[in-house]
């Protein structure tokens, strides 16, 4: 008899989605699906809002990566304005970016996957928590830490508070960088990069423990999508789009990030909230892309940082070709946090950075404007149009989540037919099931995770909706 | 040089978008703008976060300060509900509650636990909370909490300030 399987909630990810899992008659995996079931639509609350209080507005849609929005939306108000803003507001801007993609990047890491790296997928759950990583490694609990709170801190530093910081607005930045702040941050730049050069070393002696995984998790050929510079290196706040396969063939480059339209479209299906955008030549769903960090680092040329261009290197050692297996996620974050501190150090270094030119002041002058840049989990869109009197008449927004919604779910189903069989459901296989989401990092909002009493509920239902095994955890 | 760490760390904590949950918040927010740097280190924050630990761990004693949505009488000879009662509480690590924990949601107890483990010592700690009346969205405090504010803030200075630091309940 066919029976499914459904996970409810998703734990340890950042919002709101479920996992059913249908077995055939033979009780074989059949299909799996994540599904997204919370709905935000900020898309309509914005309209009728004046465009300049966009980037503040668009902020709320998460409290772990405000900046992104923040710095998305803001590029699209400064298309609106049609201004060239500042060079130093673009450096700092960037800074921020950069801070925000090292906090949320250790955030994912150490608080949510580390819990399964650490003490194992089939560890017992009640361990397996941040309590139960306290316990067992304080030192890597430490780093964590340490590395969240130095991007938490610069973007206070920056913005005045760490979350919903309204310090970039349309036009550039409301305030200049004072010379006494930028060696506040620069000195905190060795120990922070210290902990990221001991975290990778230890990562990276430890990927033979996870081979199984590595080997599963959302490991298919798919296209990898995301922003490089002009150089062809990693790219998180301007630059040009870039596509490539599985092969590591540049498949599309050079593409103009506020023509997404051309090449991206988003199918819609009657299971989920979140939509799948897909790569328009391709067709949908042939047209799987990736993005994200491991997306990032699979079609640039280089980082472009000393340190990151040795682990750039290494990382892409790793297989011919592109790196496909999505486990690889978690050390792509750590390549970017790495990259991330550099930056932000070269960044403040430059001696136009306390300049106290940071902004361009304009009325409105096109009636449309999009904003592109890359955040924690993948490329950002911000699409608005204005009235005569600059309020929005229409938003789009397209969300690195759902960019990579088609591969979450062929990820869960390749893991579901790894690890489960209709005979038995064990711990370990769940939290498989789990861990692959958990592995692209998806925010689907700023909402709750629990941990440590998890309130999983998993169900084997008959093909006529009777409950033939059930298990609650939590 | 750096500045001699203060023997006292006061976390007022809450959300002042949400009424009285921001009492800490604004309790925190007077106090800094009146306590020395050099007798306590006051922070205001929205809520507790991990790497508050460290902080933790380098002071001889800690406030917090937060809102309560009940009024928890147990320790009262009052048996009505008094929405001003501001009630103190002794806390220690608590392995308990970390387990049993959210991370979106860090208590007082579970604070100090990262602060004995991961930094090798936590203060006597003292958690002060005021009953709320209104949890709506506004930026006000209700008229009951925002009466009890200068009381607080008065004797919470007292308190710092006073050589005897034990903390009494009060």
């Amino acid at each position: 008899m066919a029976q499914r399987i459904l996970i409810d909630p998703v734990t340890r990810i950042e919002g709101h989605a479920r996992i059913t899992i249908h077995l055939d008659d033979e009780g074989m995996v059949n299909d799996a699906r994540f599904h997204v079931t919370q709905f935000r639509g900020f898309e309509k609350l914005c309209e009728g809002r004046p465009f300049y209080e966009m980037p503040s507005l668009m902020a709320r849609i998460c409290g772990i990566c405000p900046v992104s929005h923040l710095i998305a939306s803001a590029k699209a108000c400064d298309a609106i304005l049609a201004v060239r803003i500042p060079a130093t507001a673009i450096k700092l801007r960037r800074i921020m970016n950069l801070a925000q993609i090292v906090q949320s990047h250790a955030l994912s890491f150490f608080y949510l996957a580390a819990p399964d790296l650490l003490l194992g997928m089939d560890s017992d759950p009640a361990q397996r928590n941040l309590a139960g990583v306290l316990q067992a490694h304080p030192q890597i609990a430490r780093d964590g830490i340490r590395l969240r709170q130095f991007g938490q801190q610069i973007i206070e530093w920056l913005g005045g508070k760490r979350i919903h910081p309204a310090w970039v607005v349309p036009g550039g930045v409301n305030q200049p960088l004072a010379a006494s702040r930028r060696d506040q941050i620069l000195a905190t730049i060795p120990e922070a990069v210290r902990i990221i050069q001991r975290v990778l070393d230890w990562f990276k002696c430890s990927l033979d423990d996870y081979r199984e995984e590595i080997q599963s998790f959302a490991n298919f050929p798919s296209l990898f999508m995301g922003l490089v510079n002009g150089q062809g290196g990693l790219e998180f706040y301007d630059g040009h789009m870039r596509i490539v396969d599985a092969t590591g063939t540049i498949v599309a480059d050079q593409l103009d990030p506020t023509r997404y339209q051309d090449y991206v479209e988003e199918a819609v299906e009657d299971w989920t909230y979140l939509k799948f955008p897909y790569y328009k030549p391709a067709g949908y769903p042939h047209g799987i892309y990736r993005v994200g960090p491991l997306a990032r680092l699979n079609i640039a040329d280089h980082c472009g940082t000393p340190l990151a261009d040795q682990e750039w290197a290494e990382f892409r050692a790793l297989q011919r070709g592109s790196v496909l297996s999505s486990f690889y996620f978690h050390y792509a974050r750590l390549v970017e946090i790495l990259f991330g501190i550099e930056r932000i150090a070269e960044l403040l270094n430059d001696p136009d950075i306390v300049s106290d030119h940071v902004r361009a002041l304009a009325g409105p002058n096109n009636d449309e404007g999009i904003g592109v840049s890359e955040a924690p989990r993948g490329t950002l869109l911000h699409h608005y149009k204005i009235d005569a009197q600059g309020l929005i008449t229409w938003a789009n927004l397209i969300i690195a989540t759902g960019h990579n919604n088609l591969a979450m779910n062929r990820g869960v189903l390749q893991v579901a037919r790894r690890f489960i069989s209709g005979t038995a459901i064990t711990e370990g296989a769940l939290n498989r099931v789990e861990a692959v989401i958990r592995a692209f990092d998806p925010c689907l909002s700023c909402s709750t995770h629990a941990q440590g009493v998890l309130p999983l509920h998993v169900q084997l239902l008959g093909s006529d909706g009777t409950v033939l095994d059930e298990v609650w955890r939590g | 040089m750096t500045p001699p760490t203060p023997a006292t760390l006061i976390i007022g904590y809450g959300n002042p978008l949400r009424g009285d949950d921001g009492v800490g918040w604004h309790v925190a927010q007077h106090l800094a703008a009146m306590m020395p740097a050099t007798i306590a280190c006051v922070r205001a924050c929205h809520q507790l976060t991990p790497d508050l630990a460290e902080s933790v761990s380098q002071v001889r004693q800690v406030i917090f300060i937060d809102a309560d949505a009940q009024c928890r009488d147990a320790d009262t000879a009052l048996p009505e509900l008094e929405p001003w009662r501001v009630r103190c509480q002794h806390v220690e690590p608590d392995w308990s509650a970390a387990i049993s924990g959210c991370s979106h949601h860090l208590v007082p107890a579970v604070l100090m636990l990262y602060a004995a483990v991961l930094y090798g010592a936590f203060p006597k700690a003292l958690v002060l909370t005021v009953t709320g009346v209104s949890f709506a969205y506004t930026q006000a405090l209700s008229p009951a909490v925002e009466a009890v504010l200068p009381v607080l803030v008065d004797q919470l200075q007292m308190l710092v300030q006073s050589r005897d630091s034990d903390m009494p309940c009060f």
